[in-house]
């Protein structure tokens, strides 16, 4: 499954657009990963509580989009964008979303 | 009724300790922590490269086109 950014890919011509696709995940920390990093923000630097949190889910957020792509049909993913929020106080949603396509190799 | 204040505190801190404790050993883990070295059947690789800010290692990625699902191979230091 090819995941690109852009419009187009290089060497490849869609044939067949499948849709919009999206993987969505909610993460939190914990309470205890909050104290810790409550306490790293009095003092500032890297959160890497929230940085490993923030990592893992963007990978599982595109994991699911690839998925879904899958199921879809498609074998590649275009205009691939992350998109972020937060619920409540210490709850992180990322969604991974693009279009969903078939290719076909030109060269 | 100080007996119930401290009481009530008492439970209040043994709630967030089982939750911290909860947390910590079961709930909280890292996305894909073990998918180890070995890649299953099925499963080809991508140019995908991932190395994790936090522990530094470094992963490639491998897909399954039956399945749409992905690997991430810890590669050795």
């Amino acid at each position: 499954m090819l995941v690109v950014t852009t419009e187009n890919i290089p060497g490849h011509q869609i044939t067949e657009v499948k849709g919009s696709v999206y993987g969505i995940i909610v993460r939190s920390r914990g309470l205890g990963g909050d104290i810790m990093a409550g306490l790293k923000g009095l003092v500032g630097g890297e959160i890497k509580q929230y940085t490993a949190m923030l990592e893992d889910s963007r990978k599982a957020a595109l994991d699911r989009m690839i998925k879904n792509a899958h199921q879809m049909g498609a074998n590649a993913v275009v205009m691939m964008r992350y998109d972020s929020g937060s619920i409540g106080n210490n709850m992180s949603e990322i969604v991974a979303y693009g279009t969903a396509v078939i290719t076909e190799r030109t060269e | 009724m100080i007996d119930f204040v401290l009481g009530f505190s008492v439970l209040q801190i043994l709630f967030a300790v089982a939750c911290i404790l909860l947390g910590y050993f079961i709930y909280d883990k890292r996305f894909n922590r073990n998918h180890g070295n070995e890649v299953p059947n099925g499963f080809i690789a991508t140019q995908e490269v991932n190395i994790d800010p936090v522990t530094g290692i470094k992963t490639t990625v491998y897909y399954n086109p039956k399945t749409g699902e992905r690997f991430y191979k810890q590669e050795k230091p």
